[in-house]
């Protein structure tokens, strides 16, 4: 019951904490950063996008370790934070997306195209979409947490492909501008945008999978 | 080149709807799972004498 309660809080904390960040993260991003000179405005779209895209990498890597313990030793918490960190990355993904979509129109003259940046994603995409229909579609509680534990790391073999295309193979995409192995080419002002945005993001995240955590705990307790 | 301000727009317009949807999603389980752990029947035998 203490348990409870002081989790309960913890994660009120956290939701108030990235809701913080993200009025944080827009005032960064709409009032601090500068006008970039070649694209225009249209560029504020990457501190909504790159957070995204950033937070999604850390939600499939967090599927991967979760899924790894979850083989090992049956820990139905591994299990529920697998499942819970999918959902998350699956939303984060689609944000992603959708933004880069947005974002690609005006600035490439075109919604979509299939190289191998987005492609990679796209595949990342469906993929952890399959993971959840798995989940939902098998009855018996431990064969999907073992068939979903595959599936989660298999398809998490995805994420470092999705981030080194643009360097393996000639794409429309660009390169990483801060995650990259040389130095940061951004200016301070829009790198600080960047990096309350992610801190704000992954806030998010993590608020989002503490609360998707405490549902599926109760639900468990329901049916046990 | 033109700031398209529609585009930036649509693109924290369209975040704010799936991220908000998606909080409104884990809440509204949240009350369920808690309303469904409250309605679980006790053991046998757990029910007081009246």
């Amino acid at each position: 019951m203490w348990f409870s309660t002081a989790d309960r809080r913890l994660t009120r904390v956290l939701g108030w904490l990235a809701a913080l960040g993200l009025v944080a993260g827009l005032a960064m991003g709409f009032c601090i950063a500068p006008r970039e000179v070649t694209q225009g405005n249209v560029q504020r779209i990457m501190y909504l996008h790159v957070p995204t895209a950033w937070v999604a990498y850390l939600a499939f890597m967090i599927v991967l370790v979760a899924s790894v313990v979850y083989l090992f030793t049956r820990s139905v918490a591994a299990d529920r934070l697998a499942q819970a960190s999918a959902e998350a990355g699956v939303v984060f993904t689609g944000v992603t997306i959708a933004a880069g979509s947005i974002w690609g129109k005006p600035t490439w003259g075109i919604w979509w195209t299939w190289d191998a940046r987005l492609t990679s994603v796209a595949v990342l995409f469906v993929m952890y979409l399959g993971y959840l229909l798995l989940r939902e579609m098998i009855d018996d509680r431990e064969r999907a947490a073992r068939y979903c534990a595959v599936l989660g790391i298999v398809a998490a073999l995805d994420v470092p492909l999705v981030h080194l295309s643009v360097f393996w193979w000639r794409t429309l995409h660009q390169p990483p501008s801060v995650m990259t192995p040389g130095p940061v080419s951004l200016p301070s002002a829009m790198l600080a945008a960047l990096l309350v945005n992610v801190l704000a993001f992954t806030l998010l995240y993590t608020y989002f999978v503490a609360k998707r955590l405490s549902s599926l705990r109760r639900e468990h307790e329901a049916i046990a | 080149m033109p700031d398209h301000w529609g585009f930036v727009g649509a693109a924290y317009g369209l975040a704010a709807i799936v991220l908000g949807g998606y909080w409104r999603r884990l809440v509204r389980l949240e009350r369920e799972a808690t309303a469904a752990r409250h309605r679980r029947p006790g053991p046998p035998g757990s029910a007081r004498p009246r």
